[in-house]
């Protein structure tokens, strides 16, 4: 009785296998990656104080998804329906099909019974006519812009499927000044630019700003006392500290996935190699070792594989490691120098600097070695970055002037399929950005 | 001596005195066996893909959603495919009057899914000073900061950056500016908008079979609209299977995401899923390049997208 009870649950199964995975009628595998058509209606408003909420929410929630790339927001001339119609009687979704719209963004503005502002939007689908999300937010009304970028973080992440990266912030090395007497701050600004500070006056040379992946920490380069050092800054209290007191040289800091710990590269008697610190114990420990130099290291998103640099094959290459510096595998054979390499929060990619043929390259590979590609290129391109969701790659390029004698540079983003390079507008010049997590 | 024969030959009568039963067990057995051979090879070629697994849990998200979802639909599909079919021109603005046949959700009805308190401030750092420049002076120059050595392009012939306008209807959809720098590649980089030759289409059931260009008709009538997630985590792995349901003009009445396991419980997924849906649903793609002969056979049939040859 058993075997034919056993006997009928493996037909069972086998049918209920069959049924799930339907072999296809027809296979679709070529279709197109281009800005997908979204409508962002301006929120409708009843208390005439919110309207300027009720129009630039929207309009920051515009320009965020389409600096994405990933959208391109319909003409708003083209809407069929003014907010207050929608909040009346709902949408009428043939007429917003009409101007080509995929996904609809609409939303209101309100005053709730203790008198705080209420943001509230809701995401549609143009075609089956479905809410795909919709929340409400309460704050105060200064803090509208980040409303908007949260609100724009959720529609990206729901209709691509990936975290968003709008709520975010990046720090950067602002120059100005000739480029041989270069004065360079740590500044600090809002990823579209806005809210734009100064941390440091400028009366010291500060260098390669990294953010922590988990609080609101940066470790730079400082040559406060002469020497480069690595220090530490907390972004909420302002406090700058030095990190540890070392004889030589430390550069190249970085800060491990759970922000616990920093790895930075210390040169000791002419040689370089690779320390790990933790920032409770301040203790550094060696992972590297040989006569070769190893540094700008970088930890895979689990924090249990480094990438970094070395020229231990006679010229700079990439490699990964274990953390606790075991099982190091050369990652890149290709002409040139590598260096750079940063793991991308997502851990799929890896990007790096690439010098080849007098020319500067962004690029990125898998972790495994396979399918390197070239992002970006130019006279000279360094320092790249990622967004924390990994799918938005920041760096900075520098371009000589006709006469070859003074250097402007800037900010880039460019999305990590090649498309879409855009300029990072900062007040001055700009180098060696770093892009924060998620704003807590 | 003998007893051990003895004993051979009960058990011999034994044996012979059962044999019907035996050849009934060997019988059915043969048949079980029959059948579990004609299903292990029937179903077994399933198992060579490798499935997500269905996690039980269901987030309060999607709980949320699915919720709001449900109560906010308009299930009027044959209504929704009239109008499909004359799409209003867009009213210059603001244009009150429209036909209210058209039933839309209602916005206020439904709860908003979830409720979420914004901090008070931004968390900035207390104003760090905005200290005038000061001039630098008696800096020395710093010592050559960064970590990797870097070549020193000759600043005399500063290169004009070109960028290059994207293209991005190309089978590979990641660019490598290296190779395009090196022209290496034009070959591999079919523009599938018009050619017929970039068609890669193929037929799995062949109840339904229908000739080659009849196919390449009706996949090329899809295809402008399913936009692919390009540069998404795992997108190259995100296959969709819908089951689609036609109208006898051939438009497209209503389409099931399979899957629905994975749909619920895996964020890359359902964008994956939704983006397939929502080309079969664009008024642009909706109407099916088939023939009405064919409906019998195409009034319910399997799509799968799948964007592995493209990334």
């Amino acid at each position: 009785m058993k075997k034919v009870l056993l006997f009928f649950a493996v037909v069972f199964c086998f049918v209920q296998n069959v049924q799930a995975q339907e072999k296809p009628d027809v296979t679709l595998n070529q279709g197109v990656f281009k800005p997908r058509p979204i409508a962002i209606s301006r929120f409708h408003f009843e208390d005439p104080t919110h309207q300027r909420l009720a129009e630039e929410i929207p309009a920051i929630i515009e320009r965020n998804l389409e600096s994405s790339g990933l959208f391109r927001p319909v003409n708003p001339n083209a809407f069929a329906q003014a907010p207050s119609s929608i909040a009346k009687e709902g949408l009428r979704f043939p007429e917003w099909r009409a101007t080509g719209a995929e996904t609809i963004v609409t939303g209101q503005i309100l005053t709730d019974e203790k008198g705080q502002t209420r943001a509230e939007f809701k995401l549609w689908d143009a075609f089956s006519h479905q809410m795909l999300t919709g929340k409400i937010f309460t704050t105060t009304p200064a803090n509208w812009r980040r409303i908007a970028h949260i609100i724009s973080d959720e529609v990206y992440s729901r209709l691509t499927g990936e975290d968003g990266y709008f709520d975010t912030r990046i720090v950067y090395i602002s120059e100005s000044g000739p480029s041989n007497k270069r004065v360079k701050r740590l500044a600090i600004m809002d990823q579209d630019g806005a809210n734009h500070k100064f941390l440091t006056d400028g009366s010291y040379l500060v260098l390669t700003p990294r953010f922590s992946p988990e609080t609101q920490r940066l470790t730079y380069i400082s040559y406060q006392s002469g020497k480069p050092h690595v220090y530490l800054y907390d972004i909420n209290t302002g406090s700058h500290r030095l990190l540890g007191s070392f004889p030589g040289m430390t550069f190249a800091p970085r800060f491990s996935p759970d922000g616990q710990k920093i790895i930075m590269s210390m040169a000791k008697s002419g040689n370089t190699d690779i320390y790990v610190m933790d920032l409770n114990s301040n203790r550094p420990q060696k992972i590297t070792s040989g006569p070769s130099i190893e540094t700008g290291a970088s930890y895979a998103p689990d924090g249990k594989k480094i990438v970094f640099e070395s020229d231990r094959s006679g010229t700079q290459q990439l490699y990964t490691m274990n953390a606790d510096g075991s099982n190091t595998q050369r990652i890149t054979f290709g002409e040139g120098r590598y260096g750079n390499p940063v793991w991308s929060p997502r851990g799929d990619l890896i990007a790096f600097t690439r010098m080849y043929k007098g020319k500067f390259y962004i690029g990125v590979i898998r972790p495994d070695g396979k399918g390197e590609r070239m992002i970006t290129s130019a006279y000279h391109v360094e320092g790249p970055t990622w967004s924390p969701n990994g799918r938005v790659l920041s760096y900075f390029k520098e371009t000589p002037d006709k006469k070859g004698r003074e250097r402007s540079s800037k900010l880039y983003t460019v999305d990590i399929t090649g498309y879409n390079e855009r300029v990072l507008k900062t007040p001055k010049y700009a180098s060696d950005p770093a892009w924060s997590p998620i704003n807590p | 001596m003998n007893a051990p024969i003895k004993r051979k030959r009960k058990n011999n009568k034994r044996d012979d005195a059962a044999s019907p039963d035996m050849n009934m067990a060997l019988i059915v057995s043969v048949v079980f066996h029959l059948v579990v051979v004609t299903l292990a090879s029937v179903a077994l070629p399933y198992f060579s893909r490798d499935f997500e697994p269905q996690e039980m849990a269901i987030t309060v998200e999607m709980v949320d959603l699915a919720d709001i979802s449900q109560t906010n639909i308009v299930d009027k599909p044959n209504e929704v495919e009239e109008k499909l079919e004359e799409p209003k021109p867009p009213p210059a603005e603001k244009k009150p009057s429209y036909n209210k046949s058209e039933s839309a959700p209602d916005l206020l009805e439904p709860k908003p899914p979830e409720i979420e308190e914004v901090a008070e401030e931004v968390p900035l750092p207390p104003k760090p000073e905005e200290v005038k420049p000061a001039p630098i002076e008696k800096k020395p120059a710093p010592p050559k900061p960064r970590n990797k050595p870097k070549p020193k392009p000759t600043p005399t012939k500063p290169k004009e950056e070109k960028k290059e306008e994207p293209e991005r209807d190309i089978s590979s959809l990641l660019r490598d500016v290296l190779e395009v720098e090196e022209e290496k590649q034009k070959s591999n980089q079919p523009d599938l908008s018009d050619d017929d030759s970039k068609q890669i289409s193929q037929m799995a059931n062949l109840s339904k079979e229908l000739a080659r260009s009849e196919l390449d008709d009706l996949i090329r009538g899809i295809q402008p609209c399913w936009n692919v997630n390009a540069g998404g985590k795992y997108a190259e792995e995100l296959a969709v299977l819908l089951r689609v349901y036609i109208n006898p003009d051939m438009s497209v009445r209503k389409t099931d995401i399979i899957d629905m396991g994975r749909y619920n419980s895996d964020t890359h997924y359902r964008a994956a899923a939704e983006a397939a849906r929502r080309a079969l649903l664009n008024p642009r793609c909706n109407k099916l390049n088939l023939s009405k002969d064919k409906y019998e056979k195409w009034k319910s049939f399997t799509i799968l997208f799948d964007p592995k040859d493209m990334l």
